[in-house]
């Protein structure tokens, strides 16, 4: 196998493997994004777990050295949470007695 | 009083003898080892229980008598000398106020909670209430199908009441277990290098994670369950000796058999594991006998129902069995399609309803599972060769787990060791984006506040408990409840459906009788209670054949209707 200069034959097949995998991913993201905008009504996709994480993980795969990779990655977690909450704290309020 | 110093006693001795058995077959890793002190502890409870109940010594004095003489025998041999606690970490502030806020909140749990959930009161644990009663195991354990399931949870709750001959810290086993499901991930956390303080926050995310966290303090074995999951994932990742893995795999299936679903993903991270460092070898002549111990404990069930009905897993797999809360038996791939999609189509939000120890018709994984869970998996399985190794193991005791149970409400609660993995991944993932650790904190106290209170146990319900003096605290005054008549009869006879909540009637220290009548005509009814003494009948949720046998008997005089589910007998003067 032609391996680049400085790299040994067993990261070359390590560096393989990891774009198949990487391959692999990408394929199963657009799946199951794919999934969810079809089987979902109109914008409900923005709001569904299964196709933000897929998003999210298309994005780190194509972005692996992106400046932003942090802001990104905290903005869907924060996006996630207020998502969960918009749906739980109306519960917490009538386990408490407060709301329906 | 004397109930109490014999508790002391035995907890002592059985602490004590834990901590002795520990130091000669520990692996070497702090936290593992806490795994194996806890699940040696329960391990020695559960056979002090089993050989109690079979000899007729479920009492305060025949427990207590020889747990006093072991904690002597202890002291004579001065092992006190190696129980030394290890140093606690360092974790801040604010991490060891939450720690400390729920501890202290699990504790008034226990308090002031009382037995309130319907398959605990209609099959978990009217069993204990017949076994302490009678001082000894006997076959009358109620008629709900679900009554000859594995018991080993029972057994552990059975030692919580027996000193006490009373309910009032039944709820602590649960709490044992939320101990030892902390103890667990924070195994996993050293293992995958986490700084102390980030696999405490991981653990204690996991904790708090609602249906585990609910479900641990409601009776279910589902919280047990599942941190005997997590404690074996603990022990197989760390090569523990295959006598220990024996042992809480017995522990395991003896609580519930949907541990055992888990086992292929188990068996898979001992696998993956198998370039890690071994730890240090047990002694045999201790490992043996704790595996002996644990297989005993679970398989004694299995046994009893082979011997009782010739078939291991009765009622299950019987010809024409029909289940009031049907449980699928064998594999399915539909099950696995239906479970996984609603998973993530809408269970994983747990906005369906509030959290509750059933997890209906949610996942009750929490918002630490949502929010960071599957993002930081994603981003830390990618890079880490341990996490990815735990992340297979979790999938796959995941996918068998699923595809081994029906699609119904409430079957995600067989699963609720899975956000342990989410918790862990976002702690790890912590290291590399430190402002993870601010969206995990803000999921922590979100899921602080929202577990204080569950769609079964409101805060209405709570203020109900807690009024009552400590002595009487029964869930029968809840407003759902089906007891709806003060009781001054010392024997009632149960007549009713198999879901109906019987525990309550036995108070909370078991001082009354119940009577299970199996009657199949108004006459056969009459005749059964007579012989039995008992004149009040209580008949919840009956089934058809019940409700006729009851309607003829009042039509014809034999019973009078009192209030709700009640029927008094009349006497044969009348």
């Amino acid at each position: 196998m032609k391996v680049r200069e400085g790299v040994s034959p067993a990261d070359g097949e390590r560096v393989r493997r990891r774009g198949v995998l990487d391959l692999l991913g990408i394929a199963g993201c657009i799946v199951i994004l794919g999934w969810r905008i079809i089987s979902l009504p109109g914008l409900a996709v923005c709001r569904d777990w299964a196709a933000i994480l897929s998003l999210y993980s298309l994005y780190s795969l194509f972005s692996s050295e992106s400046p932003r990779r942090t802001q990104v990655t905290l903005c869907a977690m924060a996006y996630l949470l207020a998502i969960y909450m918009l749906g739980q704290v109306p519960q917490i309020a009538a386990a408490w007695g407060w709301g329906r | 009083m004397g109930g109490f110093l014999w508790m002391i006693v035995g907890n002592a001795a059985a602490l004590g003898a834990a901590l002795s058995i520990l130091r000669v077959v520990r692996t070497g890793d702090a936290w593992s080892d806490v795994v194996l002190f806890a699940l040696i502890r329960l391990a020695l409870i559960s056979g002090a229980i089993l050989v109690a109940g079979l000899l007729g010594g479920l009492t305060p004095v025949g427990l207590g008598v020889p747990a006093a003489v072991i904690l002597g025998g202890l002291m004579v041999t001065r092992q006190y000398r190696y129980w030394r606690p290890g140093p606690l970490p360092t974790l801040g502030l604010p991490l060891m106020a939450i720690t400390l806020a729920v501890l202290v909140r699990l504790c008034l749990q226990v308090w002031f909670q009382s037995p309130y959930l319907g398959d605990p009161l209609a099959y978990h644990l009217p069993k204990i209430a017949e076994w302490i009663r009678a001082g000894r195991f006997i076959r009358e354990m109620g008629v709900h199908t679900h009554v000859t399931f594995p018991a080993g949870f029972e057994l552990l709750e059975t030692w919580w009441v027996v000193f006490l001959r009373h309910d009032l810290l039944i709820e602590a086993a649960g709490v044992e277990f939320v101990l030892l499901g902390f103890a667990a991930v924070m195994a996993l956390g050293k293992q995958l290098e986490l700084p102390d303080r980030w696999a405490w926050l991981s653990s204690l995310l996991f904790c708090l994670t609602p249906t585990f966290h609910v479900s641990a303090t409601s009776c279910l074995n589902d919280s047990p369950a599942a941190s005997l999951i997590l404690a074996t994932m603990a022990l197989g990742a760390r090569r523990a000796h295959p006598c220990l893995l024996v042992m809480v795999a017995g522990l395991g299936l003896g609580l519930k058999p949907t541990y055992g679903f888990a086992l292929p993903g188990m068996t898979l991270l001992w696998w993956l594991s198998r370039n890690e460092s071994t730890p240090a070898r047990p002694r045999l002549a201790a490992a043996v006998p704790l595996a002996a111990l644990g297989l005993v404990v679970g398989v004694f069930w299995y046994a009893r129902n082979l011997l009782w009905f010739g078939n291991p897993f009765y009622p299950l797999g019987k010809a024409g069995f029909v289940d009031p809360t049907p449980v699928q038996f064998g594999p399915g791939l539909a099950s696995l399609a239906s479970n996984l999609s609603n998973l993530i189509e809408y269970r994983i939000t747990d906005s369906a309803v509030p959290y509750s120890a059933n997890a209906d018709h949610s996942a009750g994984w929490g918002a630490v599972a949502f929010a960071c869970g599957g993002i930081a998996l994603f981003e830390t399985a990618t890079s880490e060769p341990r996490v990815r190794r735990l992340a297979a193991a979790f999938g796959l005791a995941l996918a068998v787990t699923l595809a081994m149970v029906q699609n119904d409400p409430w079957n995600l609660k067989y699963v609720s060791w899975v956000p342990a993995l989410l918790c862990l991944a976002t702690a790890k993932l912590h290291e590399r984006l430190p402002g993870v650790g601010v969206v995990a904190a803000a999921t922590l106290l979100f899921s602080f506040l929202g577990t204080f209170f569950s769609y079964d146990l409101r805060p209405d319900h709570v203020r109900t408990l807690a009024l009552q003096p400590w002595a009487e605290r029964s869930a029968a005054r809840l407003p759902y409840g089906e007891v709806t008549m003060e009781i001054k009869d010392d024997s009632v006879a149960y007549f009713g459906g198999p879901m109906g909540a019987t525990y309550l009637l036995y108070k909370p220290d078991f001082s009354r009788r119940v009577v299970y009548l199996r009657s199949r005509t108004e006459d056969e009814l009459a005749n059964d209670a007579r012989n039995e003494s008992v004149s009040l009948i209580f008949a919840p949720r009956p089934t058809r054949e019940q409700k006729d046998i009851l309607d003829r008997g009042v039509a014809q005089g034999t019973l009078t209707t009192l209030t709700g589910c009640f029927y008094r007998l009349k006497k044969v003067s009348e």
